[in-house]
């Protein structure tokens, strides 16, 4: 496999994950006609989605890398 | 430095929180004046506020979310439980040289929520070129 080819299908698959995620970020909004189990589920299902947002703050990993830096 | 980056920065409450944490730790580590329940509670208390602050202004900003873009209480308290665990329980374990405090955690939580109460606010005082050039079409559109 050549290195463009290689570089396409990274991308191919980059774009499938986002697109899953966006489809699942997409169904997890919440939906008042949906039955309240349904709703409860959706909001502890949020949570790692929510993890993963927070911990891609780069202003957060610099922070917390300074509280710990500092300490040594 | 663009305005609403200027504007989000030079809030006071900002300003405020950030020249006391500043001024408590000239205080505590060069000047060497130490009042107890302020070396213990105060950082903490301001911690929250002070970092929410900058994630807002970065998603605004950076991620390119729109000065009226506002945390959710998900995203705060996300926050919250991260900064508690990371800090008060994984840091100490690797880092001999800081120590757990659960004190710190509620302090966490009030500054956390004292942040999504009073100011996690849309900027007002800032709108964007973009937003400025929507809202004239919204409203050439309803003429």
């Amino acid at each position: 496999m050549s290195n463009g080819e290689k570089q396409s299908l990274i991308g191919v698959i980059v774009s499938k994950i986002k697109d899953l995620v966006n489809d699942f970020w997409r169904w997890l909004k919440p939906n008042p006609t949906d039955h309240w189990v349904l709703q409860i589920l959706k909001s502890i299902a949020k949570l790692p989605l929510i993890f993963l947002l927070i911990l891609c703050s780069p202003i957060l990993i610099v922070v917390l890398l300074l509280i710990f830096l500092i300490a040594l | 430095m663009s305005d609403g980056i200027r504007t989000m920065l030079l809030r006071p409450w900002f300003m405020g929180a950030a020249g006391l944490a500043l001024t408590h730790q000239i205080l505590q580590k060069i000047l060497g004046i130490h009042v107890p329940i302020v070396d213990s509670y105060l950082d903490p208390l301001l911690f929250l506020p002070i970092l929410l602050q900058l994630i807002l202004l970065e998603r605004r900003f950076v991620f390119g979310k729109g000065s009226r873009y506002a945390l959710s209480w998900y995203h705060i308290f996300g926050v919250v439980v991260l900064v508690s665990v990371l800090v008060e329980l994984l840091f100490p374990v690797w880092n001999p040289l800081l120590t757990a405090d659960y004190k710190d955690v509620i302090c966490y939580l009030i500054g956390g929520t004292a942040f999504g109460v009073f100011f996690n606010v849309p900027n007002r005082a800032f709108r964007s070129i973009k937003e400025m050039e929507t809202g004239a079409l919204l409203s050439n559109k309803k003429q």
